[in-house]
């Protein structure tokens, strides 16, 4: 085996990216672009088959296998969608909503900050007056109704007619509700499991004569599991990741990885 | 945790609430959520989309002597009674 000179003499500087494919038909499913570490751990299994003395004959090598980890420096939910096998969805997506408002004497409604959907009749899933009175704070919770009556509350549009009883009173309204947003959500079912995809680490490296070059590492089945945790709070979160490098059976040349590096033209 | 009952919004029979059931289907047609039975949520449609303005008068008397027609005359409960005699008010159906 000869030496090659471009594999040699030179240090990598930083991780680009992190691209994620579909092995199928070649969808980009993720690109992470703020990696902040990555490792890409190679082992394998070794017996020695002895002989006299129990002195090592030969080495028997099995059990091959690569393991990588890391951490994106942002949430990517397209890399939980990964790691949680699940599809992630975007369009109308609710959101769980408590509000606290405030009425006075004169107030037989209040206006929500959000327009509550739902099945029509049950859009406030929970309503709770306390009213202050010479008794002190009585809190009573309320059932919406179709009109507004003594004892049951109505809703339409963002308002919220209340009960007749609380007429003339001071007092605040918990309101428990669901509102829906343009945006996109992505799940963790129990049934499902990490995806396997056709992944790329993208790398600068550099040499002692200060040229750049190009490097990537191809993974070919790269299987994503759902180890992950969130550190919620404190000074940003980060999103750990970890992927097993599956055998390549597919291009009939059994292979975890590819090392590839180019230099780049000045 | 304890059983939840409501009214029925049509009724007003007490039946035991499930926001849970059920969630594979279009929640606006989540019945247990407000009525006591499935037929009762023919009659509750009407009633409450015309109550909001969603319906006219015309759509909603005919929605609701369909649902009449289907299921039969029933006793609706003092919330909705004056919203349902407004609806047929004109027809003279009851």
């Amino acid at each position: 085996m000869k030496t090659i000179a471009m594999l040699e003499g030179w240090t990598i500087t930083s991780v680009e990216t992190i691209e994620n494919y579909s092995r199928e038909d070649d969808t980009c499913l993720s690109i992470l672009d703020e990696i902040k570490n990555v490792s890409l751990a190679n082992t394998e299994d070794s017996a020695d088959v002895t002989g006299k003395n129990g002195q090592a004959l030969f080495t028997i090598k099995k059990g091959k296998a690569v393991t990588g980890s890391g951490s994106s420096g942002y949430i990517s939910g397209n890399l939980m969608a990964l790691q949680t096998g699940a599809e992630p969805t975007e369009g109308k997506i609710k959101f769980r909503k408590r509000e606290i408002v405030k009425f006075g004497k004169d107030d037989t409604s209040i206006n929500l900050s959000e327009t509550a959907v739902g099945t029509e009749g049950n859009e406030i899933l929970n309503l709770i007056v306390t009213v202050t009175d010479e008794n002190g704070d009585v809190s009573t919770q309320y059932e919406q109704a179709t009109a507004a009556d003594t004892s049951k509350f109505a809703y339409a549009d963002n308002v919220v007619t209340l009960p007749t009883a609380t007429n003339g009173k001071n007092g605040t309204v918990e309101v428990i509700y669901e509102y829906e947003k343009d945006g996109a959500s992505v799940g963790n079912k129990s049934g499902t499991y990490g995806k396997t995809t056709h992944t790329f680490i993208n790398c600068l490296g550099t040499n002692t004569c200060d040229e750049t070059y190009f490097i990537q590492i191809e993974v070919y089945r790269c299987d994503w599991n759902s180890n992950f945790t969130f550190e919620l709070g404190g000074d940003g979160v980060e999103h750990p990741f970890e992927f097993k490098s599956l055998v390549d059976k597919c291009s009939g040349e059994d292979r975890f990885w590819d090392f590839k590096v180019y230099k780049k033209s000045v | 945790m304890a059983e939840q009952y409501r009214d029925c919004l049509v009724c007003g029979k007490s039946f035991k609430v499930c926001n849970i059931c059920q969630k594979d289907i279009d929640e606006m047609f989540q019945w247990r959520r407000i009525v006591c039975c499935p037929e009762h949520f023919s009659y509750h449609m009407p009633i409450i989309q015309y109550s909001r303005g969603k319906l006219d008068k015309d759509t909603a008397c005919n929605e609701l002597k369909s649902a009449i027609n289907t299921y039969g005359n029933i006793e609706f409960c003092d919330n909705v009674k004056g919203i349902v005699n407004e609806i047929l008010s004109e027809n003279n159906v009851q």
